[in-house]
């Protein structure tokens, strides 16, 4: 699990092992990587069962707090691939036991509460799949999967920008979702003026790199670059819609 | 750091992961790569559980094939098994609508597929579409896809995905021909379930819910060919009307539960009404001035009633299998005629009623309206006019039902018109009182609908059913014109007949009086209204068994009606009802007197004519009360002679009078004239008697019949007790005969018990207690009620008594001592249980006479605390 190779970001270290061995900053950063992961998901989960939308909030952001706190997430590494179901069940542990007695106390005390920036937008999408009518998992699951396609997409698209290609990535991001074949790819061609091979090399570009983008949110949260772990989790992702 | 895309992903989460999932399958077969011998040019779409390729072949013959293969992480056992029982399907079809099966094999990295022939052409609605091909076209290109389907069904396959982009449309020498391209998840139909089709990953529906028939959306794992019969029930309705059955509700929801919600209270608009109600959307006119629609128009209705049995919520009111679908296009396609007809009454009433309350009533007053016999044109006309008349005062709601109501009559009339109206209109009315109650705000069709309802029930013979009606009619119309109106009175009258008739008859007394104070306070004592509710007490307390209070009320009515010009029938009805009741108070002389009176009344007023005879058979009984026997004789001889000059058409009068001579004759001491009454009265019911083979078809000759039996069995009688007992047990034994063969269990009994009263007034004892045997037999048998076989029982014990064999006498009572014990009905008729008490102690004091050693039966005590608690 120590494979962290060099061109792969502090930020990007093993996450357990940033939590046992990590700097006080390290480990801030690798918390607030996992909550951008699983805020959203968690979020869903607490609406789902009933909290309002502020107390949504609250009791996520406490869990999170509490995580750290207790250390609990060293535990997880027993059972590394499961993370995330370990942390729908610590959560829900927690939801149910600890934050309904904790709220009657005066927080902030300990641990300052992290900015979670990527949370915008979880109550909308909350009631947006609240009529779906599947269970709170499967809710859980989807949010998960659709915020890792999200911070993946946010992290291509970076790309693009910092090469100038910004325009180009607005041309070809609709193809990540419709099945080409060669005559919607020779027409899409001619009408933006490009060469067949050059478009149709655009669009598989931006697909493979897509795909590597998401490969390094997995390996993230996984906190390891282990093929085959990945292959594992690129398996979820893909059962979960 | 503002991000256009950030709302990119939400809701393409699905298409994303499939199209990933693509490109790791052509990378690993390299863009050049190959899947066995077949190299992959495009990926044509995703399914479940694989993606289908169109791949080129080269060897042995260079052609292009559709291949599809697992996808990659879907190899678990049950997935396996589903992906080679699709190919064993394909691998066992063969039909021109069915893609063929070409080969199959196994990826490199152990993944199955299969490659099928290549289907170029467009999805089926599509195609129609493209084409404007005309109806009939359309019409015979869904006989073919039933076909593919049908043989599928017999090879044991159901489909469960069929919708248009799973049929595909080539052009074959330039005619279409339609093939069923994706049997992904088909259900084989013996054999290993398969289950998890539908609702995989929590409640998500995969593919297009909008084909699936309800018990598939529902979930349920009981699929069968019927499932199919519905989804081409859905493709059928799209092709010819280029919409989806429900589609409007369907669309705007997501919900599973609400789509099972709409697909079972709501019924699709006939296809050819859909296609009426496009035609005059402009859009759609626009789009016929350019002839793109010309299809459109004049779907015959024959199509209509064939997509709607397809599309049955309730599958066992769709067609059985594809076989018989198809049959009825074919015959449609030929002219004939189809099996298919519109839903029936009772049916679409129960789905009706949830949609329309309002519209639901308005059909209700149709429906009385033919039950009143209303001729079914007329009646169609007032429908027509009713319909006319709640789209003008009702809402767009009810505007747009009228469409519904109409066509809905329309049906009412076939179901009318074949006889079956009865049961239909029963299930139609069924919980219409709540729903009219729901018709607060409009009390003046409220008002109608209690009335027309309630009477309704009545002419069903529905009579407990019928009085909440009555009274609610009552109620409504006197919380409008004030509760001591005319028209409030009016109602309240049949309230109250119908209580003494069929209702809580002791209830009534208090509430006619009350009326009649009512009516009298408004100075109105003396009407017609206050005299007809005098007679209805009258009429009560003597139905009540009051006979001293009838008497009295009946007296007060008869003074008061003297002197007041009432209305012949009035003051007919009211003497009548102050006969009876005159007569229960054993106050015959005046009964008598009054009979009289409204007799001579009767002759006078030609409205009352055809009345007589049912005031001489009261005027007949009050003379049989008074024992004045020649009397009663005399005017039935009279009304034998009047029947002898008209009797030819229907005996049936003649011969009742008859017997009722007869009686009176028998009670006057005049045996012989009894015998002759009675002996003509069986001469005449036999001469017009049908013959046993009528018998089985016709209801109405059964009468004859029974009369057959009654004559012969008085006439058993009184031969008896003219000790002519040869004639009567030959004639005893005749009427068993004709009950027998007529198949009637009381006649059976009656002449049975007649036979045995005759053997033993003959003082064939032995005869008798065999006759009474087989009796009790009989009843036995056909679970006839308690007194019967009890009687046989009993009287089989007497005369084993009388002929002083009690030791049998009493094994018989203490067999029906038990018998009686367990019936509840025996039981709760303390005087009968008492009666057997006796018998049996007279039986077991007979015996101790006899054998003084026998030992005392345990039921005697019981006997004995029976006969003292009488």
């Amino acid at each position: 699990m120590a494979d962290a190779s060099s061109h792969f970001p502090a930020t990007r270290w093993t996450l357990l092992q940033t939590l046992r061995e990590g700097t006080e900053a390290d480990v801030k950063t690798a918390l607030e990587a996992l909550c951008k992961a699983y805020w959203s998901p968690l979020y869903i989960v607490a609406r789902q069962s009933g909290l309002s939308a502020h107390d949504a909030e609250d009791s996520v952001q406490g869990f999170f707090e509490s995580v750290l706190e207790h250390e609990a997430l060293l535990k997880a590494d027993q059972s590394l691939g499961k993370l995330r179901s370990f942390l729908l069940i610590a959560y829900e542990r927690y939801r149910i036991k600890v934050w309904r007695s904790k709220t009657a106390l005066k927080r902030g005390a300990g641990v300052e509460p992290v900015s979670f920036s990527s949370v915008d937008g979880a109550e909308e999408r909350f009631l947006q799949i609240a009529s779906e009518g599947a269970d709170i998992e499967t809710l859980y699951n989807r949010e998960w999967a659709r915020s890792v396609l999200e911070r993946s997409l946010a992290a291509l698209r970076l790309d693009y920008v910092s090469q100038g290609q910004e325009e180009r990535f607005g041309l070809f991001i609709v193809y990540l979702t419709q099945a080409v074949n060669d005559e919607t790819l020779a027409q899409a061609a001619v009408k933006n003026g490009m060469s067949y091979a050059a478009f149709r090399q655009s669009v598989f570009r931006l697909r493979r790199s897509y795909r590597s983008r998401i490969e390094d949110e997995l390996a993230l949260t996984l906190g390891t670059r282990d093929a085959h772990v990945i292959r594992q989790e690129m398996m979820e992702l893909f059962k979960a819609f | 750091m503002a991000n256009p895309h950030h709302n990119f992903i939400a809701g393409n989460e699905r298409d994303i992961l499939a199209q990933m999932i693509a490109d790791e399958e052509m990378q690993e077969a390299g863009v050049d790569g190959f899947i066995g011998p077949y190299r992959l040019v495009e990926c044509l779409g995703e399914g479940g559980f694989g993606f289908v390729w169109r791949a080129e072949q080269t060897e042995p013959v260079r052609r292009e094939v559709a291949l599809k293969v697992l996808k990659r992480g879907m190899d678990t056992a049950q997935v396996l098994a589903r992906f080679s029982l699709e190919q064993q399907a394909l691998a066992s079809m063969e039909h021109p609508h069915i893609a063929a099966l070409l080969d199959a094999g196994v990826t490199h990295d152990g993944r199955p597929f299969f490659a099928m022939e290549l289907v170029r052409g467009s999805a089926l609605t599509t195609y129609c579409q493209d084409k404007s091909l005309p109806w009939e076209k359309r019409v015979a290109l869904f006989r073919d896809v039933c076909g593919g389907v049908q043989h599928a069904h017999q090879k044991g396959m159901i489909h469960r995905d069929l919708k248009p982009s799973n049929i595909l449309v080539a052009e074959v020498d330039g005619k279409p021909a339609p093939k069923i391209i994706d049997f992904g998840i088909a259900k084989a139909m013996t054999g290993m379930p398969m289950q998890e089709a539908y609702f995989t990953r929590a409640g998500h529906v995969m593919g297009t819910p909008l084909y699936m028939s309800p018990e598939q959306l529902s979930g349920s794992k009981d699929i069968d060919i019927r499932s199919d019969v519905y989804a081409l029930g859905v493709l059928f309705y799209e092709m010819l009307t280029g919409s989806l059955p429900y589609q409007s509700a369907v669309r705007q929801t997501t919900s599973v539960t609400e789509m099972l919600r709409i697909l079972n209270d709501e019924r699709p608009v006939r296809p050819s009404v859909r296609v009426t109600e496009t035609v005059k959307m402009p859009a759609v006119r626009e789009a016929m001035q350019q002839n793109a629609l010309a299809h459109v128009t004049g779907i015959p209705v024959d199509l209509d009633w064939i997509i709607l049995k397809a599309l049955e919520s309730e599958r066992d009111r769709r067609y059985d299998s594809v076989a018989s679908l198809m049959a009825d296009v074919e015959h449609f396609l030929r002219d004939e005629p189809v099996l298919a007809r519109p839903p029936s009454l009772s049916y679409l009433a129960g789905r009706w009623i949830k949609r329309n309350r309002l519209v639901f009533a308005a059909a209700c007053v149709c429906l009385c309206a033919i039950c009143g016999g209303a001729a079914v044109a007329l009646w169609q006309a007032h429908a027509a006019r009713l319909a006319q008349r709640v789209a003008e005062t009702e809402s767009a709601r009810a505007q747009q039902a009228v469409g519904f109501l109409t066509a809905m009559l329309d049906r009412v009339a076939t179901e009318i018109s074949n006889g079956r109206n009865p049961e239909a209109l029963k299930l139609a009315l069924e919980n219409s009182q709540q729903t009219i109650d729901g018709l607060g705000h409009d009390p003046a069709l409220q008002i109608e609908l209690y009335k027309r309802v309630g009477w309704l029930y009545e002419a069903m013979g529905e009579r407990k059913l019928a009085l909440p009606l009555i009274k609610a009619h009552m109620e409504a119309l006197g919380k409008i014109h004030g509760p001591d109106s005319q028209i409030a009175w009016e109602a309240e009258l049949p309230f109250l007949i119908k209580t003494i008739d069929h209702g809580a008859r002791g209830s009534a007394p208090p509430l006619v009086e009350a009326l009649l104070k009512r009516v009298a306070a408004k100075g109105l004592g003396r009407s017609s209204f206050a005299f007809i509710v005098k007679r209805q007490l009258v009429r009560v307390w003597t139905k009540l068994d009051q006979p001293a209070k009838a008497a009295q009320v009946a007296r007060e009515a008869l003074r008061e009606m003297e002197g007041v010009d009432l209305p012949g029938t009035t003051a007919f009805n009211l003497k009548a009802s102050c006969v009876d009741a005159l007569r229960a108070a054993k106050d015959y002389e005046a009964a008598e007197r009054v009979a009289v009176e409204a007799l001579e009344f009767c002759r006078t007023v030609p409205e009352l004519h055809g009345r007589n005879d049912w005031l001489e058979d009261k005027l007949i009984e009050v003379m049989r009360d008074r024992g004045d026997h020649q009397k009663a004789m005399d005017a039935l001889a009279a009304r034998v002679e009047r029947l002898k000059a008209h009797s030819a058409e229907d005996p049936r009068p003649l011969v009742t009078a008859l017997l009722a001579l007869g009686v009176a004759s028998s009670n006057a001491g005049k045996l012989d004239a009894a015998i002759r009454h009675a002996g003509e009265a069986s001469r005449i019911a036999s001469s017009h008697a049908p013959s046993a083979e009528a018998l089985k078809t016709t209801g109405s000759l059964q009468t004859l019949r029974d009369a057959q039996v009654d004559a012969l069995c008085d006439l058993v009688g009184y031969e008896s007790r003219a000790k002519k007992h040869q004639e009567a047990i030959a004639h005893a034994r005749e009427a068993y005969r004709i009950a027998d063969e007529q198949g009637n269990v009381t006649r059976v009994s009656e002449s049975l018990q007649a036979l045995a009263n005759a053997q033993s007034r003959a003082g064939d004892l032995d005869g008798a207690f065999e006759t009474y045997l087989l009796s009790s037999e009989r009843s036995g048998q056909r679970g006839a009620n308690y007194l019967r076989w009890h009687e046989d029982l009993q009287s089989m014990c007497q005369i084993r008594l009388q002929q002083g064999r009690a030791e049998e006498a009493l094994k018989l009572a203490v067999e029906l001592w038990h018998k009686e014990r367990v019936s509840k009905e025996a039981r709760e008729d303390k005087g009968h249980m008492s009666d057997v008490a006796q018998l049996a102690l007279r039986c077991h004091q007979a015996l101790q006479k006899k054998q003084p050693a026998t030992p005392v039966p345990p039921e005697v005590v019981e006997w004995e605390s029976a006969m003292k608690r009488r």
